[in-house]
């Protein structure tokens, strides 16, 4: 999936600079918009079929809460945190940092809501985010508990770290990871237009 | 919040109740690879938005630096908040 992103992007990069006409251009900044509201559609109905979260959800009670509620507060905090010491607007670090590793929506959202300089950062931040998560849930396991092992890899506890989440931890935290996952997934196309208009 | 936004909003609502409701189980994979299709064109948009730019080179070197140090900072005050969070509601599994 990364590569698909990795190239998609880069095609683009190359037509932008040395294909496309100036009327293209304009055709496909009306394209993006069509395709991000298919795109966000999409989600919805995936998200959405996968019924066994609710029961799930509902064994394991409101615990199931704390870890996506932490990385809640701990990406946005951090990011509004360094995004004053970088300069950026609070608005853009926030909804950076509310994409909570899930690069291609979270780029795809701000792309089109703040323009493709901002887009750009928030597609590299969320690529960081699960290479980061890749190479530390391990050790965070180790040193700050089970729990703390959900936490690095944000929406992608419920796919992309997820067989390193389990393997550093135990069943019981798999599954909490898989939901946390999941409640963050469907967080981020709600919290980064939010975060952007609301600072 | 911008028409734009909530126009986005709407599609993931609808979806959701569709994927809830009487979306069919066999149509799922046609939907992965949908998915995947879209977050292909509108990465490859965006990056033709980018690199249309003409100062392409700056816009690159100072969004990696900026995505550097927010992914950093997003993953380590997750970390920290969560662990803080574990520690007060302990009784818990995985500890």
């Amino acid at each position: 999936m990364i590569w698909v992103a990795v190239l998609s992007l880069a095609a683009g990069l190359a037509c932008g600079r040395f294909v496309f006409t100036p009327p293209m251009l304009a055709a496909v900044d009306s394209l993006t918009l069509v395709a991000l509201r298919v795109l966000v559609f999409s989600v919805g109905i995936q998200v959405g079929s996968d019924k066994s979260v609710f029961s799930r959800v509902w064994h394991h009670g409101w615990r199931v809460l704390l870890a996506p509620l932490g990385v809640v507060i701990g990406s946005v905090g951090g990011s509004l945190l360094v995004g004053r010491l970088l300069g950026l607007p609070a608005n853009i670090s926030g909804a950076v940092g509310a994409g909570f590793g899930w690069y291609s929506l979270s780029a795809v959202l701000l792309g089109e809501l703040a323009g493709a300089q901002v887009g750009t950062i928030a597609f590299l931040c969320n690529v960081f985010r699960e290479l980061i998560a890749l190479l530390c849930i391990p050790l965070v396991a180790r040193y700050f508990g089970y729990m703390a092992a959900i936490a690095p890899g944000g929406a992608t506890a419920m796919d992309v770290t997820l067989p390193t989440i389990t393997r550093s931890t135990d069943e019981t935290t798999a599954v909490l990871a898989l939901l946390s996952g999941l409640i963050l997934s469907m967080l981020v196309p709600v919290l980064v237009p939010l975060l952007y208009h609301l600072f | 919040m911008t028409f734009s936004s909530f126009c986005i909003l709407l599609f993931l609502l609808a979806g959701l109740l569709l994927g809830l409701t009487v979306f069919p189980k066999k149509l799922l994979k046609a939907n992965n690879l949908l998915l995947t299709a879209g977050i292909a064109l509108v990465l490859f948009c965006m990056g033709v938005s980018l690199g249309s730019s003409p100062t392409l080179g700056a816009d690159l070197a100072q969004a990696g630096v900026s995505a550097l140090v927010l992914s950093v900072a997003a993953v380590a005050g997750s970390v920290a908040v969560v662990w803080l969070l574990a520690k007060l509601f302990k009784g818990g599994r995985g500890e």
